[in-house]
């Protein structure tokens, strides 16, 4: 239980970062797209869209893309025979912005198709926004499963208090004759699973960390963008030790309650 | 300190077991209970206890009319009871040691204050090398001495002794007997249930007799002419 909730804990915060990354990543980019239109030179527009790129504010790079890096980009729909030169391509700029001070894109926008009437503006907000969406997507996936390991995690705990209440009836009774309170009893089984969840928590950590060390040896994080990291930040970590915590906490909570109710059941 | 008025008793849907009881039980007293095994004298006390609800009639302890009392009171009123159960009621997993300290530790007592208290007791009634024994590795008599160590060691305000000197040998029912007419005198109300006509004989105190369900309230002096009318036998005239 602590294991797999250690699982989609972990999974969700590796997610989570990877979608952080991508969105950051795409949002420092932006592409500026140059078609020909008719009555101006094509190096006419791209002189002015850069002249209007260098002189806007939280633009911090702005590099027309070269016709080897054109050709790059189209190989793969295009093969490898093709001449640039000859077909109505359009032309590409790279930007890099400031992400902490974006420029205005609407702004930009306008100005660049008043300096150049075939330049288009492509922030990647679409894609991007659609990629957060998966990956929020898969981050509450893993937080559904955290979730129901919880609820699974309180029902065992009912029950196993029930029926160590059940087999312990004539000790109970024995207490109750002493002059024991409900809450003193109670008290005793909330500590058996405090310690019970404890250790549980602990050894379901320390089999998720295993295997998260496992994906992380299996996937090499720096060829591919899509899986995601997982060696945890501190943070992270200080989340996932939680878990035992946080699972001793859930068993010794519901065990008491349970043992209160089914004592105060009991003569 | 107890009254019953007109308590019937019955176990689930079962016929009565216990008819029109009334009787009341002055601090400081002593009672012995007796009647033929099945009369109804474990169930009794049971009812004293609070683990049995009567079906009918008043029963008051220690001032609170148990009907009103809430239930997060009992363990207050269990407190100023010690017993002695017939089948002694040891926790298995705790040693005898334990077993005696149980009431004070449920009371939140410090070790500290009742250690020595315990070890003395355990060691009057002939357990002093048997402290860290589990019950099951006790002999009969051994777990009833345990189990009359942990009724008294409390020094209760109510003492129910169900047939407490059964498993012994007369020596050790003496020793045992005179542990709580000790208890007696220092203003502990007891009660023994038994079937012992040495015990009896030797202690004169009042006797509530149950047969068929009801109980006859004997006097001292009622009881001691009885018992020389029909010296030897076991066959009591309904009163
Ligand atoms: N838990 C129970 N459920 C149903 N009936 C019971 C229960 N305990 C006792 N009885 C019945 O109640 C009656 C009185 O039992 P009780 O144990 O009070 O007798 P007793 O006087 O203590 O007998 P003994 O001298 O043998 O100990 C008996 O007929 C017995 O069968
Ligand atoms: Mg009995």
């Amino acid at each position: 239980m602590c294991y797999l909730a250690a699982l989609s804990l972990g999974s969700a915060l590796a997610v989570n970062r990877l979608s952080e990354n991508w969105t950051s990543d795409l949002a420092g980019q932006i592409t500026v797209t140059v078609k020909s239109v008719r009555g101006v030179s094509l190096d006419q527009q791209m002189d002015g869209a850069l002249a209007v790129l260098e002189t806007t504010k939280g633009v911090l790079l702005a590099r027309a893309a070269s016709d080897g890096e054109l050709k790059a980009l189209l190989t793969p729909y295009l093969g490898n025979s093709v001449e640039i030169d000859r077909l109505p391509i359009p032309k590409l700029i790279f930007v890099q912005i400031d992400t902490i001070n974006k420029p205005d894109f609407e702004e930009l926008a306008t100005r660049l198709t008043e300096a150049a009437p075939g330049a288009a503006l492509d922030d990647h907000s679409r894609w991007n926004a659609q990629l957060q969406s998966f990956a929020t997507g898969l981050a509450s996936v893993g937080l559904a499963v955290l979730l129901l390991t919880t609820v699974a995690t309180i029902a065992t705990v009912i029950y196993a208090t029930r029926a160590g209440l059940l087999a312990n009836r004539d000790t109970i009774e024995v207490l109750h004759m002493v002059g024991a309170q409900d809450r003193f009893i109670a008290g005793e089984f909330q500590n058996h699973f405090w310690s019970l969840g404890l250790i549980a928590g602990c050894i379901g950590l320390a089999a998720a960390a295993i295997t998260f060390w496992g994906f992380a040896s299996l996937t090499d994080h720096s060829t591919s963008l899509l899986t995601p990291d997982f060696t945890p930040t501190a943070i992270e970590i200080a989340s996932l030790l939680l878990i035992p915590i946080f699972a001793s906490l859930v068993s010794m909570v519901t065990a008491r309650l349970t043992a209160l109710s089914v004592i105060g059941q009991m003569p | 300190m107890i009254r019953f008025e007109n308590v019937g008793m019955r176990y689930g849907s079962g016929p009565e077991i216990l008819r029109d009881i009334s009787f009341h039980i002055a601090p400081g007293s002593l009672h012995f209970l007796t009647g033929p095994s099945g009369a109804g004298k474990t169930s009794l006390l049971k009812l004293m206890l609070l683990t049995h609800r009567p079906s009918r009639g008043l029963i008051s302890l220690f001032g609170a009319d148990l009907a009103t009392t809430p239930r997060h009171v009992f363990p207050e009123i269990r407190r100023r009871v010690g017993v002695v159960f017939q089948d002694f009621r040891l926790l298995d997993h705790l040693s005898a040691y334990d077993n005696v300290a149980l009431p004070l530790r449920v009371a939140s007592l410090r070790e500290a204050e009742y250690r020595e208290n315990v070890i003395e007791l355990l060691t009057w009634v002939g357990l002093g090398d048997r402290i860290d024994a589990r019950p099951p590795t006790l002999s009969g008599g051994e777990k009833q001495r345990v189990a009359i160590a942990r009724a008294v060691v409390a020094k209760p305000d109510l003492l129910l002794a169900d047939e407490p000197t059964g498993n012994v040998d007369p020596e050790m029912g003496d020793r045992l007997l005179r542990l709580f007419m000790e208890l007696n005198k220092l203003g502990t109300s007891v009660i023994i249930a038994t079937h012992d006509f040495a015990i009896l004989d030797r202690y004169a105190a009042p006797e509530m007799r149950l047969r068929d369900g009801y109980m006859t309230y004997m006097t001292t002096v009622q009881a001691q002419k009885q018992r020389e009318r029909h010296p030897l036998s076991r066959k009591r005239s309904r009163a």
